[in-house]
């Protein structure tokens, strides 16, 4: 132990003009243990069974304090978790830090593993957005062959019953474990490669982990903790959505439904269309065409900054977050066409791209 | 189809390789100019196949916006925004209000609305005393058992849940013309604006405005309910409760108290969230301040060195510029290396 601590601490080696952003990575693996320990803690209050499972949370939570700020806590440090992970890819997309392609796909992994695991647990209470989300993110399945088959085969029923539930359960019990270990590759290529350093081979002007950065990461973590705390003491239900407060009701569809806001970009390209297999296609083009976005970029451009693509992407994804959370009904609904067809655009002039400017430079 | 037309002409105008070099990527095509020859300085070609597609996007949300026909019963009224004490950061509910919210509710809202997430008891030492909401429990009857196993009506008891006044979903909807009267529990935290929405809905009934359909049997018009039509009639009138307290009863405070009960329902551990907040957030801010220091004081060292590479025998102008001091870290090896050098 300690003389793991001492290469750690002593012998690995790090530039020394990295800058704050260069901490999300510490507090994501922070907030990531935080969330396995009172994901732990959660388990025993739960009840898988469909008609239990709410009545059965919110009983609990006005039982005891504990578990109250338990579930605000394990909630909070979710969304936290994507809103530094959002941070953590754009800085990689400025300063280059995407050129490793292995840690570039280990992160994308990350990511979507990562929403798995939020969709799994945003399912768990059966509120009613719960609901009706796994309803729509299930039969997303029907577009693939077989996909009826495999979608009754998961459901345990003809419908969401408490064998999905259990179902559900499991795999959020599960897939942090496959999330924990993508980390450690993601980590060790990472350092392995020396991040992005421009110096590489030059061991001239790095600097060991301990006196310096060792501070500057407690710094960091102990304020992201400050306003974490604060997040959930004071205001605890900032990231609670108002529809899953409701007891999930079979036959009532909620007029609006949409998922977290860390899904809603590539929800917006779901929903641009009526055909479910192009929207899900679309789905999957807009997530990598915007983590792949580094490699597509050096690709067309042969440079290494760009900034302007990335500026533009950043723009677009709080264009599609804005479509995607709006109510598909009349003043909005020309906006989500307006989107749409810009989107259309979008896809269009990168494959032209693709085609001409490749050869042109 | 004219929108596609026009679009496929415009784009025909324009050479393809102009078009995205010029006018998506300006700064690719400058940056490559500039490379292979000096003649730099940036070239923003106006490309009028762009900027025609672009208009052609707008004019035709435009011309869609122009026929869309604005029916007033797909929206609703926004509610208003009023001053609620106890959403400020640091501050703790009115328990006097909360005291005469949950008589409200007993009085009026319970006849229709259940609380069937709510225990009796997380009133205690909150709106009542023990013995109070004893004997407030004990006027319901709850079902149970006695020893001989025979189903019995029993009398609640401060550890039940609070009583639903309708036996199922299915009577509740019989009794108020399909309408199925929501749980109160959560409804706070359950409805988009909260405090806001509840008063404005409270508060906002009306006559109906003249061009609009008449609400149907056991139903009013409510321009904050979305839809309208909304089948609770209105519950709160000037002096419809009387408050032990000696509170004036206007509509106003009525529709305020029980708001603030119901917040407290949806969140019954805002006091106790607050008092350990305080005291985590404080001592979480003094770590954050002392670990600032502390990088700080390391950080600075790091930050202000400077690192020359010298020809042996120069440290010495370098140091009477005020660059670099004689107490070099390398002093020993340039003394070293001008040894050899002799
Ligand atoms: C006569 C029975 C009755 C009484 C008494 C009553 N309500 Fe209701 N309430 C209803 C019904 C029925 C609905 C469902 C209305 C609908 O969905 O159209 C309802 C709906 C509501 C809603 C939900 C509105 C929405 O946005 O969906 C709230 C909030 C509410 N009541 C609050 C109260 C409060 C507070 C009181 C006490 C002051 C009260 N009600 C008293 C019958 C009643």
């Amino acid at each position: 132990m300690y003389v793991l601590l001492h290469i750690f601490l002593i012998y690995a080696s790090l530039p020394l003009n990295i800058n704050f952003s260069y901490n999300f990575g510490v507090i994501l693996l922070f907030i990531f243990i935080f969330l396995l320990i009172t994901g732990l803690m959660s388990v025993i209050f739960y009840n898988s069974s469909l008609e239990m499972s709410f009545y059965n949370l919110i009983l609990h939570s006005f039982n005891s304090f504990f578990y109250f700020t338990l579930r605000v806590i394990h909630n909070t440090l979710a969304n936290l978790f994507f809103l530094f992970m959002f941070f953590h890819i754009f800085r990689s997309w400025f300063f280059t830090s995407s050129n490793n392609l292995f840690v570039l796909t280990t992160g994308i992994a990350m990511f979507l593993v990562s929403c798995a695991i939020a969709f799994f647990g945003y399912c768990l209470p059966m509120g009613q957005m719960s609901y009706w989300a796994s309803i729509v993110i299930f039969s997303l399945l029907t577009v693939i062959p077989f996909g009826v088959l495999i979608l009754l085969y998961l459901f345990g029923s003809f419908s969401i019953s408490s064998r999905t539930l259990s179902l559900l359960f499991l795999l959020h019990f599960i897939t942090p474990f496959v999330l924990l270990i993508l980390f450690f590759l993601h980590y060790n290529y990472l350092h392995a490669s020396l991040s992005s350093n421009t110096f590489k081979n030059d061991f001239l002007d790095l600097t060991s982990f301990y006196p310096l950065f060792i501070f500057l990461d407690a710094f960091i973590v102990f304020l992201f903790l400050t306003f974490f705390l604060f997040i959930i003491f004071i205001s605890s239900y900032l990231f609670f959505e108002s529809a899953n407060f409701l007891a999930f009701n079979t036959l009532v569809t909620p007029l609006h439904i949409y998922p977290d806001w860390f899904l809603l970009f590539p929800y917006a390209a779901l929903r641009s269309i009526d055909n479910k297999l192009i929207g899900v296609f679309l789905l999957i083009f807009i997530l990598l065409f915007f983590f792949y976005s580094p490699v597509i970029n050096s690709l067309l451009t042969r440079l290494t900054h760009f900034y302007t693509f990335h500026t533009v992407l950043i723009y677009l994804f709080f264009l599609l977050m804005f479509v995607g959370s709006n109510p598909s009904v009349y003043p909005y609904s020309l906006v989500v066409i307006f989107f749409q067809f810009i989107l259309y655009i979008l896809i269009f002039i990168y494959f032209f791209l693709l085609l001409f400017l490749n050869e042109t430079f | 189809m004219t929108l596609i037309k026009q679009c496929s002409r415009l784009l025909a105008q324009s050479s393809p390789r102009n078009f995205y070099t010029r006018a998506l990527l300006p700064t690719v095509s400058h940056w490559r100019r500039g490379s292979k020859s000096n003649n730099s300085g940036p070239k923003f070609n106006y490309n009028y196949g762009f900027v025609g597609l672009l208009g052609a996007a707008v004019c035709s949300v435009g011309a869609a916006l122009n026929d869309g026909q604005i029916s007033a019963d797909e929206l609703e009224l926004a509610h208003g925004h009023m001053h609620w004490e106890h959403k400020e950061w640091f501050k703790s509910y009115d328990h006097k209000a909360l005291r005469r919210g949950f008589q409200v509710y007993k009085e009026v809202c319970q006849a229709c609305h259940s609380m069937q997430y709510f225990y009796w008891r997380l009133h205690v030492d909150v709106t009542h005393t023990k013995e109070e909401i004893k004997e407030i429990a004990a006027e319901y009857m709850y079902p149970g058992v006695d020893d001989d196993g025979n189903a019995i009506e029993r009398p609640g008891d401060i550890q039940d849940i609070m009583p639903a006044p309708y036996e199922n979903e299915i009577k509740a909807r019989l009794a108020n013309n399909g309408a199925e009267p929501p749980d109160l529990t959560l409804i706070n935290i359950a409805r988009e604006g909260n405090e806001d929405y509840l008063f404005s809905l409270l508060t906002g009934y009306e006559e109906v405005p003249a061009g609009q359909a008449e609400p149907a049997e056991g139903q009013a018009y409510n321009p904050y309910f979305h839809g309208y039509y909304i089948g609770m009639a209105q519950q709160l009138y000037n002096e419809s409760v009387d408050y032990e307290d000696g509170t004036i009863p206007y509509q106003s405070q009525i529709a305020k108290d029980v708001i603030q009960y119901l917040s407290w329902t949806s969140h019954p551990w805002m006091d106790e969230s607050i008092m350990y907040g305080m005291k985590a957030i404080s001592s979480a801010a003094l770590l954050t301040l002392f670990t600032y220091i502390l990088m700080r004081t390391r950080r600075n060292g790091f930050r202000s060195r400077q690192i020359h590479f010298t020809v042996p025998g120069h440290e010495k102008s370098i140091a009477k510029n005020g660059n670099v001091s004689n107490f070099s870290k390398y002093k020993q090896v340039d003394d070293a290396l001008s040894k050899m050098k002799r």
